[in-house]
């Protein structure tokens, strides 16, 4: 039996080309080997494939070796085939149809698959990452809505609804994301609710807000004073003027000077240029201001001007200003010059009858008179010569040797001066605390009971030793305790009328002498104070003038003492007390000596000092404590009720 | 002298190529450098207070100047569909892009006033640096790569050489019919499962020690002088690798090309998000 072998190719415009063998041979080599019958041109098919049989009424195709083919997509290795009944074979990409045609095994060899080459590949799809899982589209989209959903809808929805609908933590958070800065110190315990501050949306804070806590702040100065002192604007700060009105930033406001999210210590402005917008030169623009121009603490701050008392008075000193610090060193070395004591005299001297007063100032009753030019000093009413007390050998130093008190060979500035808690200041100093352990106010032990005089009451003085002397005398005559000469019991009747008499004026006389002793030289009260005799010989009624001694000569600036303690320096660096004579002597140092080490803002090798290192801004009670703006703020009111939100957190937290 | 000077704008003009980046004779690029130290110099020069951030005049400024310049940045993506000669070609527009986009780095920095945190004003900066800074790389790649792409083409485009490939592998299959079954096998990989592009990395790998056609060649080589005659594969298989290197090279460029403004793009617009979310912050807590 012989067949025919139809090689078909079909054309990409479906037009089919046939080439038909017939052969002769009952047996059919299929495969890639060129002598093969059936030769199939494709690596998927072996060099020698298979075999096809020709046999009566059929064929058999035998795989060789290992090889496989398909039928019905069924890997199979041998089919036998009838003749008339149509079978099919695929061999790689080839398929053998099986037919018969007037009696004739027919096999139609086709290559049903295309070659690689056929399907020419998009070369974009090759060389373009757009091929890869990569989305420029959706990565954008992803990023914006991500990024919008989280820092804008999130943020504005815990804003916007009603705050019982957000819970506080979603709010604390929402705030964290749309914090612009660090919020000072003293504000941080609001970072958990930005409407505290920022009550309406879109609208700058306002002053109202601040002042819910702040309540006691007061102003620096008249606000048209201060429209005065800072001057015409120039045209760029009307500009920015202009445009900060434009976006409803209204002018003067505490933020304005006070800007939050600025880190920790950022709320209180540090710089010189808030203050010397205005004082740089406001003397040209506001004449009668009482303050002196300044621009920078190195090269242009003017002399300190100590304030001081030019008229004692324990409820109303009249204070002031005139003097500046140089000022104040020349009157003293005229004042020491004229009051130096005589050759020889001891340093206790001082005290004694004739001598000059270490008050140094023509006060009435004082001994000599001063000229005008040694006046400049300080009227406190009291004496105090802080030379002797400091002096190392002399009266007050042997006593305090003597005294056994805790002072050493000789008496130090902390003896009598003690620094505040915080080490800035210095607590007053009083009679009872500094002075009483030397200037003892004991006028009589008797029976192992002191009796000390009241300080500070004239009246009650003189009163005490009155009520004391008298009543001894008469406890004397009455053969009380006290008595001079005993009598035995039963005198008492022979007592007469008469000795009564003469000993109720005995002891007048003898408790006005003691009186007149106690404000005579010599006394208790003399040494320290300016004593008025009485209004006439006869009578008690004298008069010890009025007291007023300064906690600090310099109420506009603090200095913090507790900073100066650096290395060796001593009180006596800045203060030359162990000199000073008399109590009208202002122990101030200069600005130059703060200038040694101090300069101004931008000062290159000196410690740079802003105006706020040592003044304050708002004007406070005179009363309060100076410790600095920053410390102020801190010990604003926060407790008193008010119906500010900020203020019910503060409440809340610090009773937690 | 100014007929010289004529001659060479003639020249220039008539160039086939003045880059982007020597655009008008750096004009962009002095634009930019001038206006960042200007805003450097008053940055320096000032001091307010109390300190410099967002919320001084400067600040502002440097706000608003800074997000314009992101939007009028960002308007690149539309107008480069639009490629136009002249004054305000595309290739100037480009340019502008550029450098301007560099001088952002300076005004946005100034405009923080070094002030960062974990909060939406910081997002908006450190996207925006990281869109400057893949924009930084495509510059790079551009001024860069095609030059090299240009070289490794050898003046074929991508569709000859694809075209190429293929028909090597016609001739792979016609070298390969004598070859019995092991080999035969080795070449029918090679051209069935030589892959070209793939994964972004794959793209951008230099060797591909996987490559079905290299391992059949390294197979068919270590044969010679066998039984076989493998000399007319290898000689193909060789042709054929030294085609799917010069492809894989394109590919791996263009892979350069392109992968930065997959991040460029989609960094832009959470910028803009973030940008929006940072202003209208600002003036909600005003």
């Amino acid at each position: 039996m012989t067949a025919t072998l139809r090689f078909v190719t079909r054309r990409a415009n479906g037009r089919e080309t046939v080439r038909t063998v017939e052969t002769a041979s009952n047996l059919l080599a299929v495969g890639r080997a060129p002598e093969c019958d059936i030769h199939l041109p494709d690596l998927r098919v072996a060099l020698r494939h298979a075999q096809i049989t020709v046999v009566s009424g059929g064929f058999v195709i035998d795989a060789s070796g290992d090889n496989v083919f398909s039928v019905n997509r069924r890997s199979v290795r041998k089919l036998e085939g009838r003749l008339g009944a149509p079978a099919a074979a695929q061999f790689g990409p080839y398929t053998l149809t099986f037919s018969e045609a007037a009696g004739r095994l027919v096999i139609d060899i086709e290559r049903v698959q295309q070659t690689a080459a056929a399907a020419a590949p998009d070369a974009d799809a090759v060389f373009s990452l757009k091929s890869t899982w990569l989305s420029k589209r959706a990565a954008s989209w992803a990023a914006a809505l991500l990024v919008g959903a989280v820092f804008l809808a999130f943020p504005l929805a815990s804003y916007t609804m009603k705050p019982n609908a957000v819970a506080p933590a979603a709010r604390i958070q929402a705030g964290q994301l749309w914090l612009s800065g660090e919020l000072s110190d003293p504000h941080k315990l609001l970072a958990g609710d930005c409407s505290a501050c920022h009550e309406a949306a879109f609208v700058s804070v306002r002053d109202e807000t601040c002042v819910g806590c702040h309540e006691d702040t007061a102003h620096h100065a008249k606000p048209d004073r201060m429209t005065l002192a800072r001057g015409a604007p120039s045209m760029v700060q009307r500009g920015l003027r202009t445009v900060a009105d434009t976006f409803n930033k209204p002018a003067g406001r505490c933020a304005e000077c006070h800007a939050e999210h600025n880190g920790a210590d950022g709320v209180a402005p540090a710089d010189a240029q808030s203050c010397t917008t205005c004082h740089d030169g406001m003397q040209a623009r506001l004449p009668d201001a009482a303050v002196h121009d300044a621009s920078d603490f190195g090269r242009d701050h003017p002399e300190f001007r100590p304030t001081l008392v030019a008229v004692a008075d324990p409820k109303a000193p009249t204070l002031t200003r005139q003097w500046t610090v140089p000022d104040l060193d020349r009157a003293r070395k005229e004042r020491e010059a004229l009051l130096k004591p005589p050759a020889g005299a001891a340093a206790c001297d001082g005290f004694a009858a004739g001598q000059p007063n270490f008050r140094g100032l023509p006060h009435p009753g004082a001994g000599a008179g001063l000229p005008e030019s040694a006046r400049a000093g300080d009227d406190s009413g009291l004496v105090f010569p802080h030379d002797v007390h400091l002096a190392k050998d002399g009266c007050v130093a042997s006593l305090a040797q003597r005294l056994d008190a805790g002072f050493g060979d000789q008496l130090a500035c902390a003896d009598c001066h003690t620094p505040t808690e915080s080490g800035a200041g210095f607590l007053p100093v009083s009679m009872e605390k500094s002075c009483a352990s030397c200037h003892s106010l004991v006028f009589e032990t008797v029976g192992g009971l002191t009796r000390t005089l009241p300080h500070g009451q004239t009246n009650a003085v003189i009163a005490t030793l009155l009520d004391f002397y008298q009543a001894r005398v008469v406890g004397a005559a009455l053969g009380g305790e006290g008595a001079e000469d005993r009598r035995r019991p039963g005198a008492a009747a022979q007592r007469t009328a008469g000795f009564r008499e003469a000993a109720f004026a005995q002891a007048s006389g003898r408790a006005a002498a003691r009186v007149r002793a106690v404000f005579a030289e010599g006394g208790a009260c003399y040494g320290c104070h300016e004593i008025t005799p009485p209004t006439a010989p006869e009578r008690l009624d004298f008069a010890v003038a009025p007291v007023t001694l300064r906690d600090t000569f310099l109420p506009k600036g603090v200095f913090d003492h507790g900073a100066h303690e650096i290395g060796d320096l001593a009180c006596a660096d800045c203060h030359a007390a162990e000199t000073s004579r008399t109590s009208a002597d202002v122990l101030v140092p200069s600005i130059a000596g703060c200038q040694d080490c101090h300069g101004g803002e931008h000062a290159m090798a000196k410690v740079q000092s802003s105006c706020v290192m040592c003044h304050g801004f708002h004007a406070e009670d005179p009363a309060a404590p100076k410790l600095g703006p920053t410390r102020a703020l801190r010990e604003a009111r926060l407790f008193a009720p008010a119906p500010h939100p900020a203020r019910s957190l503060f409440r809340e937290v610090a009773t937690r | 002298m100014a007929r010289k000077s004529q001659a060479l704008t003639d020249r220039r003009s008539g160039a086939a190529h003045e880059s982007f980046l020597r655009h008008r004779g750096f004009f962009y690029l002095k634009y930019a450098a001038v206006v960042s130290v200007c805003a450097i110099a008053v940055y320096a020069l000032t001091d307010p207070t109390p300190r410099h951030n967002g919320g001084t005049w400067l600040g502002y400024t440097l706000g608003v100047v800074s997000a314009l310049l992101i939007v009028w940045l960002t308007l690149l993506g539309l107008r480069k569909r639009a490629i136009t000669a002249g004054r305000w070609s595309l290739k100037g527009w480009t340019s502008a892009h550029i450098y301007l986009g560099l001088s952002l780095i300076v005004l946005a920095t100034l405009h923080t006033g070094f002030q960062f945190g974990w909060n939406v004003h910081t997002l908006a900066y450190a996207l925006m640096m990281i869109v400057i800074v893949s924009g930084a790389f495509g510059v790079y790649f551009y001024a860069t790569i095609p030059q090299r792409m240009s070289d490794n083409r050898a003046e074929k485009s991508t569709e000859q050489m694809l075209e190429e490939i293929a028909a090597l592998d016609d001739d792979l299959r016609e070298a390969a019919q004598p070859l019995s079954g092991e080999n035969a096998l080795l070449v029918q990989r090679a051209i069935e499962r030589t892959r070209l592009g793939g994964g972004v990395l794959e793209r951008l790998r230099t060797s591909h020690p996987q490559c079905a056609s290299g391992r059949a060649l390294a197979a068919l080589k270590a044969q010679r002088g066998g039984s076989e005659d493998v000399g007319p594969v290898t000689a193909v298989l060789e042709r054929k690798i030294v085609m799917l290197e010069r492809a894989r090279r394109h590919i791996r460029y263009r892979a350069l090309l392109e992968l930065w403004l997959y991040i460029h793009v989609p960094a832009t617009f959470g910028l803009l998000a973030a940008l929006i979310a940072h202003i209208v912050s600002v003036f909600f807590f005003w």
